[in-house]
């Protein structure tokens, strides 16, 4: 799963934890996120949605499609 | 007006821990006391000898104590810690008081894991080791459950997918084992060497898990 969270965290100028406080999650799991290496839940993936103001398919895409 | 909650949680911490530690304190006595009447000089003598379970689970007993150690090290300078945890800083006060938590928890476990050994070499009654080590078992529990509950979804997801390894390769191993025991291909094992074998599945799970998902 690809993602665009690293380029929106970015875009708003908040550091790894500013997101993960946003969030409720741990500075690892923004990073893990963010790496790659963790595909959030459900739940976490509508709360980063709404936290940035996208529809979820616009932050999230399969490895086949590339982000919009 | 609201009446007061008469259940368990609305109790303060210290009269749960006292009815917890009244409870457990009664089934332990009934427990002990059937074993008195069952087998009354023991199932057996100790085991003195030492087996290739126990120096596995010395060797994983130590990985553990050792893990736990060199956290608590790095967890003396928050930018170590920030740089060991993959995080974009130095780590905060929450963060390291987490991770020394964490370490404790992980320290604790090598050292119950070494203790049947310990009590077994050095000729601890039965009893006494037992319930030594049953109440460390409570703590430790506690402790897990505390460590669980402080998580978000990431260390669960990881705690939760080292268990389902851990349960796939050890079933596996177990199966074959069973099988050649059941043929009479292999020894008879003990408890002891399986949870020995469990014990080492799930500690090479963990590190491989937290590895693959940036935890370590």
């Amino acid at each position: 799963m690809n993602n665009r969270l690293k380029v929106l965290r970015a875009e708003r100028d908040w550091s790894q934890a500013q997101l993960a406080e946003h969030l409720g999650v741990s500075r690892q799991t923004v990073n893990a996120l963010e790496t790659g290496r963790y595909d959030p839940s459900l739940p976490l993936a509508f709360k980063i949605a709404r936290v940035f103001g996208h529809p979820i398919e616009s932050i999230f895409s399969d490895d086949q499609e590339p982000t919009k | 007006m609201k009446s007061p909650s008469l259940s368990p949680a609305s109790w303060p911490r210290w009269i749960r821990a006292f009815v917890f530690g009244a409870l457990f304190g009664v089934v332990g006595y009934g427990v002990g006391a059937w074993l008195a009447q069952v087998a009354p000089g023991g199932f057996g003598p100790p085991d003195m000898a030492v087996r290739w379970s126990d120096g596995l689970a010395m060797l994983v007993g130590l990985a553990l104590v050792a893990g736990s150690l060199w956290a608590l090290y790095v967890s003396l300078n928050a930018d170590r810690l920030g740089r060991m945890y993959n995080l974009d800083g130095p780590a905060s006060s929450e963060e390291t008081a987490l991770a020394r938590f964490q370490a404790l928890v992980m320290g604790f476990s090598g050292v119950i894991l070494t203790l049947p050994i310990a009590f077994s070499l050095m000729g601890v009654s039965p009893v006494l080791g037992l319930g030594a080590i049953g109440l460390l078992m409570v703590l430790h529990t506690v402790m897990n459950v505390r460590v669980y509950r402080q998580a978000d979804e990431l260390l669960r997801r990881a705690v939760m997918e080292a268990a389902a390894v851990t349960f796939f390769a050890g079933q596996l191993v177990l199966f074959l084992w069973a099988a050649a025991e059941r043929l009479g291909a292999a020894p008879t094992i003990t408890a002891w060497d399986i949870y020995a074998v469990l014990m080492t599945l799930y500690l090479g799970a963990s590190i491989w898990i937290g590895v693959r998902r940036g935890l370590a």
